[in-house]
């Protein structure tokens, strides 16, 4: 046991990080916190350890928890209950459309609220109501909507 | 004492590298947008908000592109239009970010190059219209510019979702005079339905008139007829009386006219005495009539009186055999 102003710092930083974790979440402070805490506890255990030591195996530390959190925890994470946020042709899949230009050489025109999308899909003549299947970037994939 | 402070330098050193590796290599994307991502300078992928886990110096983060809807102002401008008036126009547009690469690479200066794609198709669609109609059809121009820009920018990954025109404004003088016109316009219609008006009106009340005269002469008519109609039962009347008179007068005494005239007289008095407004009495008729006829009264009176006294007695009329 070596209570140092060295070890005890280590410990601060853990603290400290834990509080920015707290403030910014979502940032990885917790991570960088857990290895500090690691750090201190090597420290108190090996009282030996030179400072460069320790600082390095700060950041491995760091790193590691990262690491640990990417394989472990990643999947496990709530999923955000709006998905499709800021994507609007994803959006519109499933909608049920009038076409506004026909289907000519695999590609049309519809008109939803304001904007309008390109298609693509089977040859149908304007007017005919169509379900958007599937999004291409830019272009919506569309079938005879029955 | 040295190799201490050796230590502690290269501790901060560490500590500093470090650090600046871990902001390289956990990086956050905020919702809302999303990162492009280069394998040294070069595209490879793109990053969704969240937190991501890149390899420090291999990869780096290109672009931060917006993937909200954006709203940009059309700066105003001086347009022409077909019939050579100069009106001043801005706009705005709304657009949004759909491919986040194409957006990132394929055009340098994005909002600016929006912009002029947009004034530009602003300045065509007015510019074949004349002033009425560039004032009167916003939405023909809406989707007019809205359908060019939104296929000229799709190879840039964008939908642009709405284009709304927000002021034409013609020149000054030219506001003024359509706002005479417009005075014009209405004085004009008010002047007709004014004299339209009183033309209904007169023609209106000579019908009246007409019909009130055709009405008065109708009445008129009616009334020669009734009056007529009247006289003539009247002078029947008469006939009839004076048949009747004269009938009586054949079967029976001469007195009887007599009686007749005498009654006519002192009714006449009567109604001359009786008059309030009457203060004294002219004699138009002779006097020698009235005596005449009071004389006829007279006669009436023995005659009677003669046979009285016969009656009374009971006595058989005398008047007998012969």
């Amino acid at each position: 046991m070596a209570w140092t102003w060295q070890t005890v710092s280590w410990a601060a930083i853990a603290m400290l990080l834990f509080a920015a974790e707290a403030l910014a979440p979502g940032a990885f402070m917790l991570w960088l916190g857990f290895a500090a805490a690691a750090v201190f506890a090597l420290a108190m255990v090996f009282p030996g350890l030179t400072v460069l030591a320790q600082v390095a195996a700060f950041i491995v530390l760091s790193f590691a928890s990262i690491q640990v959190y990417r394989t472990w925890f990643r999947g496990r994470e709530r999923q955000s209950d709006q998905p499709l946020l800021n994507r609007r042709a994803e959006q519109l899949i499933g909608r049920v459309v009038v076409l506004e230009r026909g289907i000519v050489q695999g590609r049309g025109r519809v008109q939803i609220a304001d904007a309008f999308w390109d298609v693509t899909g089977p040859e149908l003549a304007a007017g005919t109501a169509v379900r958007v299947i599937g999004t291409d970037g830019m272009t919506l994939q569309v079938e005879l909507a029955g | 004492m040295e190799g201490e402070f050796m230590g502690t330098f290269l501790a901060m050193v560490v500590v500093f590298a470090g650090v600046i590796l871990l902001f390289k290599t956990v990086r956050m994307v905020p919702q809302g947008y999303q990162w492009t991502v280069e394998r040294f300078g070069r595209y490879t992928h793109t990053m969704d908000p969240g937190l991501h886990f890149l390899m420090p110096v291999i990869y780096g983060v290109g672009r931060k592109i917006n993937m909200m809807e954006q709203v940009l102002e059309v700066p105003s401008q001086d347009v022409i239009t077909k019939d050579n008036a100069v009106v001043k126009v801005d706009g705005i547009v709304f657009f949004q970010v759909q491919d986040a690469a194409k957006a990132a690479y394929e055009v340098a200066t994005l909002e600016i190059a929006i912009l002029n794609l947009v004034m530009t198709n602003i300045r065509t669609a007015i510019g074949s219209m004349d002033l009425d109609e560039s004032l009167s059809k916003r939405d023909e121009i809406n989707t007019k510019v809205l359908n060019a820009v939104d296929q000229a920018t799709h190879p840039w990954g964008l939908k642009v979702n709405r284009i709304e025109l927000k002021d034409i404004q013609p020149p000054r003088d030219l506001v003024d005079s359509m706002a005479r016109q417009m005075k014009a316009e209405r004085e004009k219609r008010a002047n007709i339905l004014e004299a339209e008006g009183f033309r209904q009106a007169a023609i209106l009340k000579a019908e009246g008139e007409k019909q009130s005269v055709i009405l008065e002469a109708e009445g008129e008519k009616e009334a020669a007829f009734r009056q007529a109609e009247a006289r003539e039962r009247l002078a029947q009347a008469e006939a009839k009386a004076t048949e009747m008179v004269s009938n009586a007068i054949s079967a029976g005494n001469v007195q009887a006219i007599n009686y007749f005239i005498a009654q006519k007289y002192i009714e006449a008095f009567k109604s001359l005495a009786e008059a309030p407004n009457q203060k004294f009495v002219m004699m138009p008729m002779e006097s020698a009539g009235i005596i005449g006829s009071l004389a006829g009264i007279g006669e009436l009176a023995k005659e009677a009186l003669e046979r009285q006294p016969s009656r009374a007695a009971g006595a058989p009329p005398s008047r007998s055999g012969g």
